[in-house]
């Protein structure tokens, strides 16, 4: 009897690990969820080089409204750009949630400002999607992959194509 | 090239709500204005392309080294010396987008200094001389 009740907890044991199991060879990204004018999107995090709370910005004349200005972080000093002029998303007031993050890509660098932080994650390769068909055109070429957050689809930008067209005159 | 440059000087020019920096070797003068003289000069605002407040008073001049007409401005200029720590390159995204003609660098002093903006007249007077081969 005790031998059949070891045998039954010990079955039960297994077909549990078994379910919870993660394949650790699976390679994953890591990936800085953020809010943009009420959208969500994810960012890599191996561009993200810090995360900034809310500090004062230095407005430069003659720059687009796309930039927000420049900032001294520890002696260099970094431009801060809006992406929702590059995204066409409506602007959306900064309060104390929003953020700056430093963005280092390929080419060049930069602070972006988002409204909030809400996640930084790591996630398999295997739980990205190719973006859908139909997307807007003004947003499509952004746009890396699709994958689940809680309980809703976002999508991941690709920063560095962002950077190099918003250099080239985007937003 | 001094290989022990330590400091710039740079005449200091108020612009509100900016502070504008120019090397003091590329200014020749800076004078008040004589109430008699035309004006036939050049506002800093206008140079550089930032609107101006119609409401200013021009008071002093600034006469460079380039092929560039007297400068005015509503306030007075002063000579500071700013160590070559407080000097910053432009990132690179300010660079390719700012339309602000001359602009080479900014500097500040400390980190709860205001940012001032540092120009180079000769850079002026090439975007200058460009523009009118152009129109």
């Amino acid at each position: 009897m005790t031998e059949n009740r070891l045998s039954q907890a010990l079955a039960q044991r297994s077909n549990t690990a078994t379910t919870e199991i993660i394949n650790v060879d699976q390679p994953s990204i890591k990936l800085v969820i953020v809010t943009i004018a009420g959208h969500c999107f994810a960012l890599p995090g191996d561009m993200i080089q810090e995360i900034l709370p809310d500090m004062p910005v230095f407005k430069l004349p003659g720059c687009p409204s796309s930039m927000e200005g420049v900032i001294n972080l520890r002696g260099q000093i970094e431009s801060v750009i809006y992406l929702h002029p590059l995204l066409q998303l409506p602007p959306q007031d900064f309060d104390h949630h929003s953020r700056i993050l430093i963005v280092k890509g390929a080419k060049m660098r930069s602070g972006i400002r988002v409204n909030a932080v809400l996640d930084v994650i790591d996630i398999v390769q295997n739980s990205l999607a190719s973006p859908p068909n139909g997307l807007p055109e003004h947003i499509a070429p952004y746009i890396n992959a699709v994958l689940p957050f809680q309980a809703n689809t976002i999508t991941l930008l690709d920063l560095d194509k962002l950077l190099i067209r918003y250099a080239d005159g985007l937003g | 090239m001094d290989d022990n440059l330590t400091t710039l000087d740079f005449v200091l020019c108020a612009l509100p709500p900016y502070m504008i920096a120019i090397e003091a070797h590329q200014i020749e003068s800076a004078t008040h204005i004589p109430s008699n003289l035309d004006k036939d000069g050049i506002r800093l605002s206008d140079l550089l392309g930032l609107t101006s407040s119609a409401e200013q008073t021009d008071r002093y001049a600034l006469t460079s080294r380039y092929a560039l007409p007297t400068i005015y401005l509503s306030e007075e200029a002063s000579l500071i010396q700013l160590p070559i720590e407080a000097l910053y390159p432009l990132p690179e995204l300010v660079s390719q987008r700012h339309s602000l003609n001359g602009l080479a660098a900014l500097a500040q002093l400390n980190a709860n200094s205001p940012m001032i903006l540092v120009i180079d007249l000769q850079r002026c007077a090439k975007n200058l001389a460009t523009e009118e081969i152009v129109n």
